[in-house]
């Protein structure tokens, strides 16, 4: 982050802590800032880990750095006609326990051009939950064309579908607001993703987890369908984007000039 | 007041006998001497872009000791439930578990703040003053009618109608022994101050304001001058490691206590809306390591949400295990589909209000409503069920008002002020609003609304 | 003390100073062109031209009108909307600085302050001719006075009441300074005025200062004695060395009650000032050395004011120059 010119009384809470959990186990982690401060931890509602830090002297520049070690492991994949029926979905045990995540939020709502794509798709209903959500997850990946450059960080949701063009989060976006509109509740995970075979600075990735009856939340990534889960690094959960980003926080000084975010995600020997 | 045509109710009939002797225009001048104090004072309300005096009726609303008895209980019964389970909502949701509220009403709450999830504030104690709108009905019975826990204003109303009542009409008081309300702000202040966090000897306090342009900043700053305690802005606070401080002339002064009458979100712009200029950065996190209390907690709103206001007897019978005292509304929940059915076939006579709004603004009254104005709130009812509750239309009771130079009916509420440091106190009495305008239900200042001074007698 | 609150109440003092100088000034103006040499055609000049120099600056003026005389400059001072430091403008700011930080000032200063700015009501425009110039200032100064008596019998005398102390000496000190400056450097130029032009007169403010300065040197009115008069005489109220004298009085009790740091820049420049003006005691008044201080004076006056910016109600803030923002953010792009 570098400011055009001195910032100070900056204050911030980094959610880039991966956790342990079922499929990943954290054997290192670290987060630095630099003008280098004191982090403090805590657990946000969804269960992430949060650092907060304050600067108070002026800075033009602020680096965060998040660094760890994680152990990733494949999901149980459910097999295919695994788990309940779309009905389950309308009980009303289901609807109260996910309640979190089942309205519309900061960036995900199912108006006007998210409900038009939506009717267009004529999904099938009658192979079960899994499958219902499997097919969503293509379609959004075949609705949306991954383009770098297409969106912004607030483009909202009715522009990434007119324009029929955006990144991961656009996807991610999409399929949870397909998902709510139709009962089903759905979160937004984001973290990092190490694609074979690709050593490189990337960027950070946001994919999907929806409530499937019978299974519990599942994994799913519209922008790389059927994902083999032990390439991605869990960060945070939340209702979208706006629950969990990298960084936020606010400062007092000039306008940010330049804002440069790198993933390395690499293989280590086991 | 009264039972009929001239027949006044027991408790008035000594100020009516009393009164009967003055003519009505002298109403009129002592009236005009008060809003011309009200005048002087800058006691006014921002209305349409004008400072307005805020009307004041002179004849106070009468409360029989026995009567305010059982509303004190009542009313301090259901601040410690709604309190209780406030601490249950961002601490263990057994209420949640347990079934006593569905998961959903809170999950999907305006009021609900996520950030203070796993945040106990200093005494486990999220509200710290209450304002409970009550109405008397036809028969006489006192119903709930909603609760007020982010910050609730009005309480320097009560104090000040007092004084001019004591100095514009001094007869009235004759000789009634009238409860006194002038130590409120001492009630609010030690309430206050048992919120500090613990170890802090004599904690400093703040009334943290939006500031001058805020419609009751009045109030703010005459609550800060009667407690004693600076009134500041968001830019007068600093957080320096994880503490709240003041910035001084000469240097930074350690602060324990916000009262803050900003609203959650604008509190903390690095960690709630950071579009807020009015608040702290940091507060929130000194606020999660107990270092500072914030007055009324951040997301006591999750529990004055209307729809909230339907399980408030079973939070009651729950976490207390008492009967609740005090009767509510029939509320009817329109997320909820014969609810919603009955209450979109009955809308003429029902009342629609939206369950986040305040100040009588988002608010439907069947029975004075054009059809137009109820097919607009049935659409959006069936867009937004969550959004809405509907309830019976109560028939408010009603007290003589000076209209001009004459006496008229008009309906009347009750908005009683609980504070809780250790244990829940009522301010006796409260403020009364009057609906200025004919037959109209709404009481609200923003909405045309005037105030009494209440009298809580004692025998 | 809250470091806003101390400027906001300093503010506030200045203010009412302010709108109250200006009052006399026009008062004593406004008599002062009815008679002698400022009553044939030379008002302009020897009047309201040097009003406009004292209460703004002619090129402004100059900007919204076109010449100083009878009409335009009570109006100005009074109610100018082009004149961010009218009467009228004055008396709204403090009354608005007042009413955020009202929990600070006893029920009544601030009942009498909102008073006053209520009664600017009862003047619409135009109003402010010449037959009421003298009720309406007659009503600012009564208001002025009534504010200032309250400040003084229920406040206590902490640092808010030194505050508003330190505004409202320093406030005076300056236009004082200013004024005499004014006529000073006319001096010069115009050695034809004489003591009968009311032109003097008009530099005593009013009544007031001419009573006072009677009971001191009834004998002489001339130029050099009245100047020295509201320069250096250590007991009138108004003259530029008592006003001196009540800042640092009030800068000292703010430090002794550690409401500013030890030594304040404010303090030694006060300090210095009061020098210079004991030395110029010492010696007979008149030549360059005159010309000299009385230019310096109010400039110091400024200085003091800048001083107490930075060391006491701004460097507290602890701020950088620019606004509050929200951290940016960058979307998850793989």
């Amino acid at each position: 982050m570098r400011y055009a010119g001195a910032a100070g009384e900056s204050v911030n809470e980094v959610r880039l802590s991966p956790r342990d959990d079922g499929r990943q186990r954290v054997e290192w982690a670290h987060v630095r800032v630099e003008p280098a401060v004191e982090l403090f931890g805590h657990t946000d509602a969804f269960g992430n880990e949060v650092r907060w830090f304050q600067l108070v002297g002026s800075h033009d520049t602020l680096v965060v750095e998040s660094e760890a070690i994680v152990t990733t492991m494949p999901a149980e994949r459910p097999p295919a006609g695994a788990g309940g029926e779309m009905a389950e979905l309308d009980e009303p045990g289901y609807a109260d326990r996910h309640a979190e995540f089942l309205g519309a939020s900061a960036h995900v709502r199912w108006g006007g051009p998210v409900a038009e794509l939506g009717d267009g798709l004529a999904l099938e209903e009658g192979e079960g939950a899994l499958a219902w959500v499997r097919a969503l997850e293509a379609e959004v990946n075949r609705a949306i064309a991954y383009t770098t450059g297409a969106t912004r960080v607030d483009t909202p949701i009715e522009d990434v579908v007119r324009a029929g063009a955006g990144v991961c989060q656009d996807m991610a976006h999409l399929m949870i607001a397909l998902c709510r509109r139709r009962g089903m509740a759905a979160r937004y995970i984001s973290g990092w993703l190490h694609l074979p075979g690709i050593e490189r600075p990337g960027e950070s990735h946001a994919w999907v987890e929806a409530a499937v009856p019978g299974l519990g939340w599942v994994e799913l990534d519209p922008t790389h369908p059927d994902p083999a889960h032990e390439e991605y690094v869990r960060l945070a959960v939340g209702r979208d984007y706006a629950d969990v980003p990298p960084l936020r926080g606010s400062y007092v000084g000039p306008p940010t000039e330049e804002m440069s975010v790198a993933v390395t995600v690499s293989e280590l020997p086991a | 007041m009264f039972e009929g045509p001239d027949r006044p109710r027991e408790p008035y009939r000594r100020l009516y006998s009393g009164l009967s002797s003055l003519r009505p225009s002298t109403f009129a001048a002592r009236s005009a001497l008060v809003d011309r104090a009200y005048l002087t004072q800058g006691i006014t309300f921002a209305h349409g872009g004008r400072e307005q005096p805020f009307p004041f009726d002179l004849l106070p609303r009468l409360i029989p000791q026995d009567e305010w008895a059982g509303l004190e209980a009542g009313l301090t019964q259901r601040v410690r439930a709604l309190d209780r389970f406030i601490g249950d909502v961002y601490g263990p949701r057994r209420s949640v578990a347990d079934g006593v509220v569905p998961n959903r009403l809170v999950a999907t709450c305006e009021g609900y703040v996520r950030a203070m999830v796993g945040v106990v504030p200093p005494l486990g104690r999220f509200v710290h003053v209450a304002g409970i709108d009550l109405v008397r009905d036809d028969d006489g019975v006192w119903r709930v009618l909603e609760d007020n826990l982010r910050c609730p204003s009005g309480l320097s109303y009560v104090v000040q109608n007092r004084a001019f009542m004591r100095r514009a009409f001094p007869e009235a008081f004759g000789d009634h022994h009238v409860e006194p309300v002038g130590h409120a702000p001492f009630l609010l202040l030690s309430a206050l101050m048992a919120a500090a966090p613990e170890g802090r000897g004599s904690p400093r306090v703040v009334v943290l304001t939006p500031g001058p342009a805020n419609a009751a900043y009045y109030e703010h700053s005459f609550l800060a001058q009667q407690m004693g305690v600076p009134l500041v802005e968001g830019g007068d606070l600093t957080v320096r490691d994880r503490r709240v401080y003041l910035r001084t002339t000469a240097g930074r002064e350690r602060v324990d206590v916000i009262y803050r009458r900003i609203d959650d979100g604008f509190l903390d712009p690095a960690s709630l809306r950071s579009d807020s200029m009015l608040g702290v950065a940091g507060l929130m996190q000194a606020c999660r390591e107990g270092n500072v209390a914030v007055c009324n907690a951040i997301g006591t709103g999750v529990a004055d949400d209307k729809a909230v206001y339907a399980y408030v007897p079973d939070l009651i019978r729950y976490f207390l295990e008492e009967e609740p005292i005090l009767e509510q509304v029939p509320t009817y929940l329109l997320e909820r589909e014969e609810d919603r059915a009955y209450a979109l076939a009955n809308m003429e006579r029902l009342v629609v209000k939206a369950v986040d709004g305040a100040g009588g603004y988002g608010l439907l009254i069947g029975p004075h409503a054009t059809p137009g104005e109820r097919e607009l709130f049935a659409r959006r009812v069936r867009e937004n069920p969550r959004g809405y509750i509907a309830q019976e239309t109560v028939r408010l009771s009603r007290a003589p008002v000076l209209v001009g130079e004459r006496f008229r009916a008009r309906h009347v509420d009750l908005r009683p002020f609980v504070v809780y440091g250790d244990h829940p106190v009522v301010v006796p009495g409260g403020l009364t609003r009057v609906a200025l305008r004919d037959g109209s239900l709404v009481v609200n200042s923003s909405q045309g609304g005037g105030s009494k001074d209440t009298w809580v007698l004692s025998s | 003390m809250l470091a806003r609150v101390a400027e906001t109440l300093y503010w506030t003092a200045r203010d009412l100073e302010r709108a109250e100088n200006l009052a006399r000034l026009l008062e004593a103006s406004q008599s002062a062109a009815l008679e002698g040499n400022a009553s044939n055609g030379a008002g302009g000049r020897l009047v309201w031209e040097p009003l406009v120099r004292v209460a703004a600056d002619m090129e402004s003026f100059l900007l919204t009108h076109r010449r100083a005389d009878e009409r335009s400059v009570p109006w100005f001072v009074t109610f100018g909307r082009d004149n961010p430091d009218s009467i009228a403008a004055c008396i709204n700011r403090a009354r608005e600085n007042a009413r955020s930080v009202r929990d600070r000032l006893p029920t009544e200063v601030w009942e009498g302050i909102n008073d006053a700015w209520l009664e600017l009501a009862d003047w619409p425009p135009p109003r402010i001719t010449r037959d009421g110039v003298y009720p309406f200032c007659r009503g600012v100064r009564r208001s002025s006075y009534l504010i200032q008596g309250l400040v003084e019998q229920s406040m206590r005398r902490d640092e808010g009441w030194q505050f508003m102390r330190l505004g409202r000496f320093l406030e005076r000190a300056e236009r004082s300074g200013k004024l005499v400056l004014e006529r000073y450097a006319d001096l010069d130029a115009d050695r034809a005025a004489t003591p009968e032009d009311g032109a003097w007169q008009a530099i005593m403010s009013d009544a007031t200062a001419h009573e006072a300065y009677l009971q001191v040197d009834a004998v002489e009115l001339s130029p050099e004695s009245v100047s020295r008069f509201l320069m250096l005489d250590p007991g009138f109220p108004r003259s530029v060395a008592f006003c001196l004298g009540e800042v640092e009085a009030a800068i000292e009790g703010l430090a002794a009650a550690d409401a500013m740091p030890p030594d304040p820049a404010p303090l030694t420049l006060a300090r210095t000032a009061r020098d210079l003006l004991d030395a110029a005691a010492r010696k007979p008044w008149g030549g360059p050395e005159v010309g000299d201080l009385l230019e310096r004076l109010p400039a110091r006056c400024g200085s003091i004011d800048a001083a107490l910016q930075e060391s006491c109600f701004a460097a507290s803030y602890e701020r950088a120059p620019a606004g509050q923002r929200a951290q940016a953010s960058r979307q998850a792009q793989n």
